[in-house]
């Protein structure tokens, strides 16, 4: 294992796995901060101790790792891929499909020089344009020097845009969507099964971002709108997924859409940033265009502590929220489900999800 | 707590609204568990009642065989008194051809055909 001594202290660090390359990338000029290892580094006791410590966890040498010790913990540390030169999708698909493909997700990064293979493993694995890093070069130093300086970009000046947009910690960040993907999938596709057509799901995510909830739908089974009232993320999102449709939610609050037009209308830590004449318009609008039988689902936090840092927040309870919900909504709603989640590192629940069904007659078939 | 107004919330607010959270969880998971222990109590109450109609008619059902076998039982006694009775019977019938084939008259009875037939059937004689 080389330790690269750190430019700056910042607890965390990024781990490259060099496997078979360790010399090259040991020999060429990295930025410091980065702990580099090899084949002989990976037993799984020593690498749990050396995965501690990581915030990014580079497979440069994709071949050699051995997947099997990675625990659950493991897979919330942001991931940079390397993908291996001399190798077609074909053949990447079969050694890396489950072990690895499929579990990355908006939080991971992929190095591919190859746009073409970029191109063909993105549309199958549902990656977004901005989970790519190009590379100049097939050189392990090179490709590791690239992603180090990248990394160091990222952790040193605020004005770099990390991968997706992702607002704070990239660590703290993914491990949060894993929780937050447990509950929310399952609503998924249990609107999904519910609706017994076998036209797509027609789904609406408000307040979508940079569209990190996306992948979580077939695309030849779903028609996703997302709305998003910051331009920069709404330009982000259609680069990030440019066959699916975001549109810019304006001032007045009113959604573009016709009455009835979706299935599920969902939203993902939005309402505490706004406050309650606010929520009620977006709930009003959220129901408006919901068709009957489909699904309203809300994952938001009910709980705030005390934090300075944080932007203006609208604190509201869940009884709060559910008030305003019946108030929004004439009551024409039934409660499906809910559950409270307790994010990492945190004592107190303060996530819960709340599934909810329109009522009413369709006005249309 | 001000609905619209900026607000830092202390510990005790936050510990409230955790504890409205995870209450309104458990409201909701106890109607559900009712509901689901409706069902399961309307669905138990059904097979009993099922199980409770299949115990009476099996138990119909045991009763009848048991008179049927009680009849059965009686009307073998009968056939074996009857059977005991057609023996005793047979076996006069033959003490009597004995008889009546040694007497002084045993030549007459032997001219008669049906005399013969009655010896070949009881006694077992040829001729």
């Amino acid at each position: 294992m080389v330790d690269l001594p750190a430019r700056t202290d910042v607890g965390r660090r990024p781990v490259i796995y060099a496997g078979r390359f360790v010399d090259q990338v040991a020999g060429a000029d990295l930025p410091g901060g980065c702990i580099v290892l090899g084949e002989q580094d990976v037993p799984p006791q020593k690498l749990a101790g050396v995965l501690k410590r990581a915030n990014t966890l580079v497979f440069l040498d994709l071949p050699s790792f051995p997947f099997e010790a990675m625990t659950d913990d493991h897979w919330d540390i942001p991931i940079i891929v390397v993908l291996p030169p001399g190798f077609d999708g074909e053949s990447l698909t079969a050694d890396f499909d489950r072990v690895l493909f499929e579990r990355l997700g908006f939080f991971d990064r992929v190095v591919a020089p190859d746009p073409a293979l970029w191109d063909e493993l993105r549309r199958k694995y549902r990656w977004t344009q901005s989970q790519r890093v190009p590379a100049m070069s097939d050189h392990p130093g090179e490709v590791a020097k690239t992603v180090c300086t990248l990394l160091a970009r990222e952790s040193t000046s605020p004005t770099v845009p990390k991968a997706a947009h992702i607002d704070g910690d990239p660590c703290f960040s993914k491990a949060l969507h894993h929780v937050q993907a447990a509950v929310l999938e399952p609503r998924f596709v249990a609107a999904r099964e519910k609706s017994d057509t076998k036209a797509p799901l027609d789904v609406l995510e408000v307040g979508a971002g940079a569209g990190r909830w996306v992948s979580s739908f077939d695309p030849t089974k779903t028609r996703f709108v997302g709305i998003e009232a910051r331009e920069d993320l709404v330009e982000t999102a259609r680069a990030n997924f440019p066959d699916q449709r975001f549109d810019r939610l304006g001032s007045g609050l009113l959604f573009p859409y016709e009455d009835e037009s979706f299935d599920l209308v969902f939203s993902v830590t939005v309402m505490h940033h706004h406050p309650a004449p606010v929520k009620r318009t977006l709930l009003s609008e959220m129901w408006r265009v919901a068709r009957p039988g489909g699904r309203l689902l809300f994952l938001e936090n009910f709980v705030f502590m005390d934090q300075p840092e944080e932007p203006a927040i609208y604190p509201m309870s869940v009884t709060e929220f559910v008030d305003l919900i019946l108030d929004a909504t004439a009551g024409q709603v039934v409660l499906e489900h809910t559950e409270s989640l307790r994010y990492p590192g945190e004592d107190l629940h303060t996530g819960g999800l709340i599934s909810l069904s329109r009522l009413g007659i369709p006005r249309t078939q | 707590m001000p609905r619209d107004d900026f607000y830092t919330p202390t510990d005790i607010d936050a510990l409230r609204m955790e504890n409205e959270l995870l209450a309104f969880e458990a409201r909701y998971l106890r109607g559900q568990f009712r509901g689901q222990l409706s069902a399961r109590v309307a669905e138990y109450e059904r097979s009993a009642t099922e199980l409770k109609n299949r115990l009476e008619e099996s138990e119909r059902r045991l009763e009848e065989s048991e008179r049927r076998l009680e009849e059965s039982e009686r009307s073998a006694a009968q056939l074996r008194e009857r059977l005991a009775e057609a023996e005793r019977a047979e076996q006069d019938i033959a003490l009597l051809l004995q008889r009546l084939a040694n007497s002084p008259f045993g030549w007459f009875f032997a001219s008669r055909q049906n005399f013969r037939i009655l010896e070949q059937r009881y006694l077992g004689n040829d001729g």
